[in-house]
């Protein structure tokens, strides 16, 4: 048999972390880039690069005939689809699989049933997972407007509005004033239609004040199933995750224990193939179903660092036909693990997207500090993608340990050239919202809205000028304003 | 924020500790922790996960004390989605004006104050940049 070619079918910090662990394990790699991400690191990491397109997603990284192609001319024998573009497109696993290539992932199938939020529900139920009150989408459009006014007579407000097919927040509006609705459904639907190419939306009652705890699952697509723990991402923002940790802190042993078995219930319930995570609300001791994501996830480091693994091989060996390895079901945690994702957005401006080129990217070298970064300096950040540059994740002994290390990562870390949530993260680390079991989905939006940059004044700035002129080198003025010779300290790589 | 004065003298300070890019100083009495990259000229200090460009201090107030006029504009290069008003329409504070689509997010551009629509220089799908505005806002006359 010819040798293991896997496509990586992603950018940026995706790739890059994709194609690690295929590399550790002798996998060929071919990666896909657009003309704006020739000088991304991944591009160079992978065994192959080629570019596939114009800037735009849908001409590049979202254009499945041309990722097709690629994968025929260089004769890959498999696919890894990563997340976010088409990692929970059915189409790509269908294409995938009747090229004869492994698709690293679910079947088209599952894809399918689980990505249709109604859908999704009506398993979980059938599976005993407990799920929100809701109202699906009118099968007849004319109706189409009393049937969402009957919606909101049912379950009053405050109602969330979610895409059929959505994920990572696009397509969703909450409505709490009913007289909102109307524009809300129509936003909603929008938003939906340019991410997923499909405007179905449904309501169901908004469960608030919640927290975010999701299970990590990994099935053999024959029945097999394995739970690797929980984690907990309650701190978001436009629910768009922040800050993410493992093990999920400040819940009972029971309520835990029956999130695993619901999340094991439903994943069995389809005979689930690849990684996968059933995310839920949790208030008080009632948890609801939210939904299911058909791929790995951006916070699985957490996972882990907490238990010891390496997601993507595990991914790998089931793809491959050679199953779960023993033990990778009921393990314990150890320690715990925090993750902040490095956004390049003003955290002090509604978070409004930074673009611009990255002057300088230093990343901490430390001990228990992992780095997961797409970009190094020199690289520009576009508008064609998604803000997120880079994962930062701290391992201790427990949650004060790796707080406190993750902490202390993040006030070494230098990014210049444009805005990230760093700065905000690490005041959310040291807050009273960072307490085991407080905050709730809604609460950096509530209290954190004002957040401000700490003030460096002036006498600070002053000496800080004339400490440079004395440490640092002189630069070539090139226009670009940062140059030096700190540019390009790497972090500690991973594994 | 003219320079042209000489600055007064620095307090008392001294370097703690420089082991590149982490720099300790110690300032009238009190110390603190930075990262400092960059170059003499332009050098760039981080400080509790922020960064800061001590060359240019000054600037980054400015740019935080955005003023009505920015408030119109889009804070992104993106694509007009949807102007939700039309020329002589009177407008309350905070109503949607403008929908701007960037990175693949929708940005409502609202109106920062009552008053009437004046002339609306975007339509759908026009490419917009940050800093000009893409509606005038005119007082309302009593």
């Amino acid at each position: 048999m010819n040798r293991a070619r896997v496509l990586v079918a992603n950018r940026g910090e995706a790739a890059s972390r994709i194609i690690r662990t295929l590399k550790r394990l002798s996998v060929e790699t071919v990666a896909i880039h657009s003309e704006a991400d020739r000088a991304a690191p991944f591009v160079g990491e992978a065994d192959v690069a080629v570019e596939i397109g114009p800037a735009a997603a849908s001409q590049s990284y979202l254009h499945l005939e041309r990722i097709i192609e690629v994968g025929r001319k260089m004769q890959i024998t498999a696919l890894h689809p990563g997340w976010g573009f088409l990692s929970e497109n059915p189409q790509l696993a269908r294409r995938v699989e009747a090229e004869g290539w492994i698709y690293i992932g679910p079947t088209e199938q599952q894809a399918t049933l689980l990505g249709d939020k109604t859908r999704a529900r009506q398993i979980a139920e059938g599976a005993a997972v407990p799920c929100t009150p809701s109202v699906a989408a009118p099968k007849d459009e004319i109706a189409d407007d009393e049937h969402w006014s009957d919606a909101l007579q049912e379950l009053g407000t405050p109602l969330l509005i979610k895409a059929v097919s959505g994920g990572g927040g696009k397509g969703m509006r909450i409505v709490r004033d009913a007289k909102l609705l109307h524009e809300s459904l129509e936003a909603a639907r929008r938003e939906a239609l340019t991410s997923f190419g499909n405007d179905a939306v449904f309501v169901e009652k908004l469960i608030e004040p919640a927290r975010h705890i999701e299970v990590q699952v990994l099935g053999d697509g024959c029945g097999e199933v394995a739970i690797l723990g929980d984690r907990e991402c309650t701190l978001q923002r436009r629910h768009q995750k922040l800050i993410e940790e493992a093990p999920a802190p400040a819940i009972s042993a029971g309520v835990r224990q029956q999130m695993h078995d619901a999340a094991r219930r439903l994943a069995t319930e389809v005979s689930y193939r690849g990684a996968g995570t059933v995310e839920f609300l949790l208030d008080g001791e009632d948890f609801y179903f939210l939904e299911m994501n058909t791929r790995l996830q951006v916070e699985h480091p957490v996972t882990e660092e907490v238990f010891g693994i390496d997601m993507v091989e595990l991914q790998w060996q089931v793809a491959t036909g050679a199953g779960i390895p023993d033990g990778t079901d009921h393990r314990k945690p150890h320690g715990h693990a925090i993750e902040v994702r490095v956004n390049a957005e003003d955290p002090g401006n509604r978070f409004l997207p930074s673009i611009g080129p990255l002057q300088l990217c230093i990343w901490p070298q430390m001990e228990k500090v992992r780095i997961d970064s797409g970009v190094v300096a020199g690289n520009r950040v576009t508008r064609h993608y998604d803000p997120m540059l880079a994962k930062i994740i701290a391992h201790g002994s427990d949650r004060e340990e790796a707080t406190a290390t993750l902490v202390e990562a993040i006030e070494r870390t230098l990014i210049a050239g444009v805005h990230t949530t760093l700065p905000l993260c690490r005041d959310l680390l040291i807050s009273k919202d960072f307490d085991p079991g407080c905050a709730h989905t809604t609460r950096v939006e509530e209290a954190w809205s004002d957040w401000s940059p700490p003030h460096l004044d002036e006498q600070w700035c002053q000496v800080l000028r004339i400490a440079a002129r004395q440490l640092l080198v002189p630069g070539d003025d090139d226009g670009e304003g940062v140059t030096g010779c700190w540019h390009t300290l790497p972090g500690r790589m991973w594994p | 924020m003219s320079r042209s004065q000489p600055r007064p003298q620095p307090p008392p300070w001294r370097i703690v500790d420089w082991n590149p890019p982490l720099l300790t100083l110690e300032v009238a009495g009190e110390e603190r922790s930075f990262l400092l990259g960059g170059s003499t000229r332009s050098p760039v200090v981080g400080w509790c996960g922020q960064t800061y460009f001590p060359a240019a201090a000054g600037e980054s107030e400015l740019a935080n004390s955005a003023g009505s006029a920015a408030d119109l504009c889009a804070p992104m290069p993106g694509t007009v989605l949807e102007v939700a008003v039309t020329r002589g329409d009177s407008v309350e504070q905070g109503q949607l004006l403008v929908t701007v689509e960037a990175m693949k997010m929708e940005l409502p551009i609202r109106a920062p104050r009552a008053g009437i629509v004046g002339n609306i220089t975007i339509a759908p799908g026009d490419p917009v940049e940050p800093g000009i505005p893409l509606v005038e806002l005119e007082e309302e006359t009593p």
